[in-house]
Protein backbone atom coordinates (compact mmCIF):
# COMPACT_ATOMS: atom_id res chain seq x y z
CA UNK A 1 0.00 0.00 0.00
CA UNK A 2 1.10 3.55 -1.01
CA UNK A 3 1.28 6.51 1.22
CA UNK A 4 -2.27 7.78 -0.19
CA UNK A 5 -4.08 4.18 -0.01
CA UNK A 6 -3.10 4.31 3.89
CA UNK A 7 -4.40 8.35 3.70
CA UNK A 8 -7.76 6.95 2.52
CA UNK A 9 -8.41 4.62 5.67
CA UNK A 10 -8.90 7.33 7.42
CA UNK A 11 -8.98 7.53 11.26
CA UNK A 12 -6.98 3.98 11.40
CA UNK A 13 -4.23 5.31 9.88
CA UNK A 14 -1.54 7.95 11.12
CA UNK A 15 -0.85 8.67 7.50
CA UNK A 16 -4.15 10.78 7.17
CA UNK A 17 -3.71 12.75 10.66
CA UNK A 18 -0.24 13.75 9.17
CA UNK A 19 -1.32 14.64 5.96
CA UNK A 20 -4.19 17.09 7.62
CA UNK A 21 -1.81 18.52 9.91
CA UNK A 22 1.01 19.43 6.85
CA UNK A 23 -2.27 21.09 4.84
CA UNK A 24 -3.13 23.35 7.49
CA UNK A 25 0.44 23.63 7.76
CA UNK A 26 1.14 24.75 4.50
CA UNK A 27 -2.65 26.51 4.35
CA UNK A 28 -1.55 28.83 7.11
CA UNK A 29 1.91 29.56 5.32
CA UNK A 30 0.27 30.63 2.10
CA UNK A 31 -2.33 32.80 4.98
CA UNK A 32 1.57 34.70 6.77
CA UNK A 33 2.99 35.35 3.20
CA UNK A 34 -0.01 37.16 1.48
CA UNK A 35 -1.79 38.85 3.89
CA UNK A 36 -1.43 42.48 4.66
CA UNK A 37 -3.20 42.98 7.68
CA UNK A 38 -1.73 42.11 11.16
CA UNK A 39 -4.38 40.14 11.98
CA UNK A 40 -4.41 38.29 9.04
CA UNK A 41 -1.09 37.63 9.58
CA UNK A 42 -1.59 36.40 13.67
CA UNK A 43 -3.98 33.75 11.78
CA UNK A 44 -2.38 31.92 9.74
CA UNK A 45 0.74 31.96 12.52
CA UNK A 46 -1.98 29.97 14.85
CA UNK A 47 -2.86 27.66 11.73
CA UNK A 48 0.94 26.83 11.35
CA UNK A 49 1.04 26.40 15.05
CA UNK A 50 -2.02 24.00 14.98
CA UNK A 51 -0.97 22.09 12.08
CA UNK A 52 2.96 21.11 13.93
CA UNK A 53 0.31 20.60 16.90
CA UNK A 54 -2.02 17.85 15.11
CA UNK A 55 0.89 16.49 13.93
CA UNK A 56 2.61 15.51 17.18
CA UNK A 57 -0.66 14.63 18.71
CA UNK A 58 -0.90 12.09 15.50
CA UNK A 59 1.60 9.86 16.69
CA UNK A 60 0.51 9.79 20.29
CA UNK A 61 -2.81 8.04 18.58
CA UNK A 62 -0.36 5.16 16.81
CA UNK A 63 2.44 2.83 17.81
CA UNK A 64 5.26 2.07 15.43
CA UNK A 65 5.33 -1.49 14.47
CA UNK A 66 7.84 -3.61 16.00
CA UNK A 67 7.48 -1.29 19.24
CA UNK A 68 5.74 -2.16 22.07
CA UNK A 69 7.06 -1.21 25.08
CA UNK A 70 8.73 1.59 26.24
CA UNK A 71 6.75 3.68 23.69
CA UNK A 72 5.05 6.79 25.21
CA UNK A 73 2.10 8.08 23.98
CA UNK A 74 1.53 10.53 26.15
CA UNK A 75 5.25 12.64 25.69
CA UNK A 76 3.36 14.13 22.06
CA UNK A 77 0.61 15.82 24.27
CA UNK A 78 2.62 17.33 26.62
CA UNK A 79 5.04 18.89 23.60
CA UNK A 80 1.49 19.80 21.89
CA UNK A 81 0.71 21.38 25.21
CA UNK A 82 3.39 23.33 25.32
CA UNK A 83 3.03 24.06 21.79
CA UNK A 84 -0.70 25.52 22.95
CA UNK A 85 0.92 27.67 25.86
CA UNK A 86 3.98 29.11 23.86
CA UNK A 87 0.68 30.07 21.08
CA UNK A 88 -1.22 31.46 23.51
CA UNK A 89 2.32 33.61 25.17
CA UNK A 90 2.47 34.91 21.10
CA UNK A 91 -0.76 35.65 20.29
CA UNK A 92 -1.20 38.13 23.85
CA UNK A 93 2.25 39.92 22.86
CA UNK A 94 1.48 39.79 19.13
CA UNK A 95 -2.41 41.88 19.73
CA UNK A 96 -0.88 44.45 22.25
CA UNK A 97 1.84 44.97 19.87
CA UNK A 98 -0.54 45.55 17.22
CA UNK A 99 -3.16 47.79 19.91
CA UNK A 100 0.03 49.61 20.27
CA UNK A 101 1.06 50.43 16.73
CA UNK A 102 -2.33 51.05 15.83
CA UNK A 103 -2.14 54.07 18.50
CA UNK A 104 1.06 54.95 17.14
CA UNK A 105 0.43 54.69 13.35
CA UNK A 106 -2.79 54.49 13.14
CA UNK A 107 -2.82 51.49 10.60
CA UNK A 108 -2.16 47.52 11.15
CA UNK A 109 -0.66 47.26 7.72
CA UNK A 110 2.38 45.79 7.81
CA UNK A 111 3.36 46.82 4.60
CA UNK A 112 3.28 50.30 5.42
CA UNK A 113 5.38 49.68 8.69
CA UNK A 114 8.86 50.20 7.62
CA UNK A 115 11.13 52.24 9.57
CA UNK A 116 13.80 50.00 9.97
CA UNK A 117 14.15 49.21 6.48
CA UNK A 118 17.26 50.83 4.66
CA UNK B 1 -17.97 3.32 8.84
CA UNK B 2 -19.79 6.15 11.06
CA UNK B 3 -16.57 6.85 12.09
CA UNK B 4 -15.16 7.63 8.67
CA UNK B 5 -17.74 9.81 7.78
CA UNK B 6 -17.36 11.44 11.01
CA UNK B 7 -13.63 11.65 10.41
CA UNK B 8 -14.04 13.20 6.79
CA UNK B 9 -16.68 15.21 7.79
CA UNK B 10 -14.25 16.87 10.71
CA UNK B 11 -11.43 17.17 8.45
CA UNK B 12 -12.99 18.50 5.26
CA UNK B 13 -14.30 21.14 8.13
CA UNK B 14 -11.18 21.82 9.51
CA UNK B 15 -9.13 22.05 5.78
CA UNK B 16 -12.09 24.23 4.05
CA UNK B 17 -12.30 26.76 7.43
CA UNK B 18 -8.42 27.16 6.90
CA UNK B 19 -8.50 27.91 3.12
CA UNK B 20 -11.59 30.70 4.12
CA UNK B 21 -9.11 31.71 7.21
CA UNK B 22 -6.74 32.35 4.38
CA UNK B 23 -8.68 33.76 1.40
CA UNK B 24 -11.46 35.54 3.03
CA UNK B 25 -12.22 39.59 2.88
CA UNK B 26 -14.28 39.97 5.95
CA UNK B 27 -11.88 39.73 9.05
CA UNK B 28 -14.54 39.19 11.33
CA UNK B 29 -15.51 36.11 8.83
CA UNK B 30 -12.45 34.77 8.72
CA UNK B 31 -12.15 34.63 12.71
CA UNK B 32 -15.26 32.62 13.08
CA UNK B 33 -13.95 30.45 10.50
CA UNK B 34 -10.67 29.87 12.55
CA UNK B 35 -12.82 28.96 15.36
CA UNK B 36 -14.17 26.04 13.04
CA UNK B 37 -10.81 25.04 12.43
CA UNK B 38 -9.54 24.94 15.83
CA UNK B 39 -12.49 23.17 16.98
CA UNK B 40 -12.38 20.90 14.03
CA UNK B 41 -8.28 20.12 15.30
CA UNK B 42 -9.73 19.62 18.57
CA UNK B 43 -12.07 16.81 17.27
CA UNK B 44 -9.39 15.13 15.45
CA UNK B 45 -7.54 14.95 18.89
CA UNK B 46 -10.83 13.05 19.82
CA UNK B 47 -10.21 10.97 17.06
CA UNK B 48 -6.76 10.28 18.95
CA UNK B 49 -7.97 9.98 22.10
CA UNK B 50 -6.06 13.05 23.37
CA UNK B 51 -9.17 13.70 25.27
CA UNK B 52 -7.42 16.43 27.56
CA UNK B 53 -5.28 17.93 24.65
CA UNK B 54 -8.90 18.21 23.09
CA UNK B 55 -10.53 20.21 25.66
CA UNK B 56 -7.35 22.25 26.16
CA UNK B 57 -7.38 23.22 22.28
CA UNK B 58 -11.21 24.30 22.87
CA UNK B 59 -10.45 26.07 25.95
CA UNK B 60 -7.56 28.48 25.18
CA UNK B 61 -7.88 28.59 21.22
CA UNK B 62 -11.98 29.35 20.70
CA UNK B 63 -12.53 30.39 24.66
CA UNK B 64 -8.90 32.30 24.36
CA UNK B 65 -7.27 33.21 21.31
CA UNK B 66 -9.99 34.18 19.26
CA UNK B 67 -11.81 36.02 21.66
CA UNK B 68 -9.05 38.04 21.91
CA UNK B 69 -8.36 38.67 18.58
CA UNK B 70 -12.33 39.66 18.04
CA UNK B 71 -11.69 42.00 20.77
CA UNK B 72 -8.50 43.30 19.37
CA UNK B 73 -10.21 43.85 16.00
CA UNK B 74 -13.09 45.25 17.46
CA UNK B 75 -10.84 48.45 19.53
CA UNK B 76 -9.52 49.29 16.49
CA UNK B 77 -11.75 50.95 14.32
CA UNK B 78 -10.91 51.24 10.44
CA UNK B 79 -9.08 47.75 10.58
CA UNK B 80 -12.16 45.43 9.37
CA UNK B 81 -12.80 47.39 6.41
CA UNK B 82 -9.30 48.75 4.34
CA UNK B 83 -6.27 46.60 5.02
CA UNK B 84 -8.17 43.33 5.34
CA UNK B 85 -9.87 43.03 1.75
CA UNK B 86 -6.67 43.53 -0.15
CA UNK B 87 -3.73 41.11 -0.14
CA UNK B 88 0.41 42.15 -0.16
CA UNK B 89 -0.16 41.37 -3.97
CA UNK B 90 2.97 39.60 -3.19
CA UNK B 91 1.95 36.27 -5.40
CA UNK B 92 4.90 36.18 -7.16
CA UNK B 93 7.13 35.26 -4.14
CA UNK B 94 4.36 33.69 -2.08
CA UNK B 95 2.93 31.03 -4.69
CA UNK B 96 6.24 29.38 -5.46
CA UNK B 97 7.38 29.48 -1.57
CA UNK B 98 4.67 27.82 -0.98
CA UNK B 99 4.35 25.04 -3.81
CA UNK B 100 8.37 24.23 -2.65
CA UNK B 101 7.53 24.11 0.85
CA UNK B 102 4.18 22.27 0.22
CA UNK B 103 6.66 19.35 -2.20
CA UNK B 104 9.09 19.63 0.69
CA UNK B 105 6.75 18.23 3.35
CA UNK B 106 4.67 16.06 1.71
CA UNK B 107 7.37 13.87 -0.09
CA UNK B 108 9.19 14.22 3.14
CA UNK B 109 5.85 12.73 5.22
CA UNK B 110 5.29 10.20 2.01
CA UNK B 111 9.16 9.02 2.24
CA UNK B 112 9.19 8.87 5.48
CA UNK B 113 5.86 6.59 6.61
CA UNK B 114 5.80 4.68 3.41
CA UNK B 115 7.46 1.31 4.64
CA UNK B 116 10.89 -0.16 2.49
CA UNK B 117 10.97 -3.44 1.91
CA UNK B 118 13.68 -4.35 3.98
CA UNK B 119 10.86 -4.30 7.22
CA UNK B 120 8.47 -6.73 5.27
CA UNK B 121 8.95 -9.40 8.26
CA UNK B 122 7.79 -6.01 10.93
CA UNK B 123 4.49 -5.69 8.83
CA UNK B 124 3.84 -9.48 8.84
CA UNK B 125 3.39 -9.36 12.61
CA UNK B 126 0.22 -7.48 12.40
CA UNK B 127 -1.61 -9.33 9.52
CA UNK B 128 -4.34 -6.56 8.77
CA UNK B 129 -1.78 -3.95 8.96
CA UNK B 130 -0.31 -5.12 5.63
CA UNK B 131 2.29 -1.46 4.71
CA UNK B 132 1.55 -0.13 7.93
CA UNK B 133 4.41 1.89 9.98
CA UNK B 134 2.44 2.60 12.82
CA UNK B 135 -0.63 1.17 14.07
CA UNK B 136 -3.80 2.26 16.44
CA UNK B 137 -2.23 2.26 19.98
CA UNK B 138 -5.25 1.09 21.42
CA UNK B 139 -4.99 -2.47 19.68
CA UNK B 140 -2.04 -3.40 21.62
CA UNK B 141 -4.36 -3.07 24.82
CA UNK B 142 -6.37 -5.13 23.67
CA UNK B 143 -4.20 -8.12 24.63
CA UNK B 144 -1.54 -8.75 27.18
CA UNK B 145 1.60 -6.07 26.75
CA UNK B 146 4.17 -9.00 27.32
CA UNK B 147 2.24 -11.81 24.81
CA UNK B 148 2.72 -9.14 22.06
CA UNK B 149 6.44 -8.31 22.80
CA UNK B 150 6.48 -12.32 22.57
CA UNK B 151 4.72 -12.27 19.39
CA UNK B 152 6.93 -9.22 17.63
CA UNK B 153 10.44 -10.64 18.97
CA UNK B 154 9.73 -14.23 18.36
CA UNK B 155 9.70 -13.17 14.48
CA UNK B 156 12.81 -12.08 14.55
CA UNK B 157 14.86 -12.92 17.53
CA UNK B 158 15.02 -16.14 18.93
CA UNK B 159 13.27 -17.14 21.89
CA UNK B 160 15.24 -17.42 24.65
CA UNK B 161 16.40 -14.20 24.65
CA UNK B 162 13.02 -12.84 23.51
CA UNK B 163 11.99 -14.48 27.15
CA UNK B 164 15.40 -12.62 28.54
CA UNK B 165 13.73 -9.15 27.19
CA UNK B 166 10.43 -10.07 28.33
CA UNK B 167 11.77 -10.40 32.04
CA UNK B 168 13.88 -7.26 31.75
CA UNK B 169 10.49 -5.35 30.61
CA UNK B 170 8.36 -6.65 33.07
CA UNK B 171 10.42 -5.02 35.67
CA UNK B 172 12.00 -2.19 34.14
CA UNK B 173 9.52 0.87 34.22
CA UNK B 174 9.29 4.25 33.47
CA UNK B 175 11.21 5.59 36.37
CA UNK B 176 13.28 2.85 37.41
CA UNK B 177 10.79 1.64 40.39
CA UNK B 178 9.95 -2.27 40.22
CA UNK B 179 6.17 -2.58 39.22
CA UNK B 180 5.14 -3.83 42.15
CA UNK B 181 5.65 -0.56 44.23
CA UNK B 182 3.74 1.46 41.41
CA UNK B 183 0.14 2.13 42.46
CA UNK B 184 -2.01 1.18 39.98
CA UNK B 185 -3.25 4.29 38.36
CA UNK B 186 0.87 4.73 37.36
CA UNK B 187 0.73 1.37 35.52
CA UNK B 188 1.15 1.94 31.97
CA UNK B 189 1.23 4.72 30.00
CA UNK B 190 -0.40 2.97 26.79
CA UNK B 191 -4.20 3.70 27.75
CA UNK B 192 -6.83 1.60 26.61
CA UNK B 193 -9.60 3.08 24.86
CA UNK B 194 -11.41 5.36 27.11
CA UNK B 195 -8.81 6.07 30.03
CA UNK B 196 -8.47 10.09 30.37
CA UNK B 197 -5.06 10.80 29.62
CA UNK B 198 -5.17 13.48 32.47
CA UNK B 199 -3.05 11.64 35.25
CA UNK B 200 -0.14 10.58 32.61
CA UNK B 201 0.22 13.72 31.35
CA UNK B 202 0.26 15.74 34.93
CA UNK B 203 2.88 13.10 36.05
CA UNK B 204 5.13 13.81 33.27
CA UNK B 205 4.69 17.80 33.67
CA UNK B 206 5.38 17.38 37.12
CA UNK B 207 8.23 15.08 36.60
CA UNK B 208 10.21 14.63 33.83
CA UNK B 209 9.77 18.30 32.47
CA UNK B 210 9.12 19.97 35.65
CA UNK B 211 11.31 22.71 34.13
CA UNK B 212 9.60 23.41 30.82
CA UNK B 213 6.41 23.33 32.71
CA UNK B 214 7.94 26.15 35.28
CA UNK B 215 9.55 27.98 32.45
CA UNK B 216 6.05 28.38 30.98
CA UNK B 217 4.72 29.48 33.91
CA UNK B 218 7.38 32.30 34.08
CA UNK B 219 7.19 32.71 30.51
CA UNK B 220 3.03 33.36 31.11
CA UNK B 221 3.84 35.90 33.79
CA UNK B 222 6.31 37.88 31.88
CA UNK B 223 3.60 37.46 29.22
CA UNK B 224 0.75 39.39 31.02
CA UNK B 225 3.48 42.28 32.40
CA UNK B 226 4.05 42.93 28.79
CA UNK B 227 1.04 42.87 27.89
CA UNK B 228 0.15 45.85 30.06
CA UNK B 229 3.04 47.83 29.66
CA UNK B 230 2.85 47.52 25.68
CA UNK B 231 -0.94 48.56 25.79
CA UNK B 232 -0.87 51.29 28.91
CA UNK B 233 -1.04 54.99 27.40
CA UNK B 234 -0.18 56.75 30.45
CA UNK B 235 3.19 56.31 31.54
CA UNK B 236 4.14 57.88 28.37
CA UNK B 237 2.28 61.37 29.01
CA UNK B 238 3.41 61.60 33.00
CA UNK B 239 7.27 60.83 31.43
CA UNK B 240 6.60 63.96 29.05
CA UNK B 241 5.08 66.37 31.75
CA UNK B 242 8.07 65.39 33.89
CA UNK B 243 10.70 66.07 31.68
CA UNK B 244 8.96 69.48 30.60
CA UNK B 245 8.15 70.64 34.41
CA UNK B 246 11.71 69.79 35.36
CA UNK B 247 13.39 73.07 34.77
Amino acid sequence: MTFFDRVLLGPDSVEAYILVGALMFIVGLFCMLTRRNFFGLLMGIELVLNGASLSFVAYSGFIPVGVSEGFDRIEPQVFSLFVIVLAAAEAVIAFALALALFQIRNTVDVTRIDDLKC
Amino acid sequence: MLAQVAFWAVVFLTLGSAVYVTLSKNIMRAAFALVVAFGGVAGLFFFLQADFLAVVQFLVYVGGIVVLMVFAVMFSPNVAQKTFRESSGNFLYAIPTTLAVAILILATISGVLTPTKSEGQAENSTSDQIGARFYRASETDAQEPAGLIEDQLALTINHDHAEALNDQNEWTTLHGRPAAERPETFKSHNLPLGRPTSTPIAELLLSKYVLPFELAGILLLAVTIGAIVLVRKETRHEEEETEGGAP
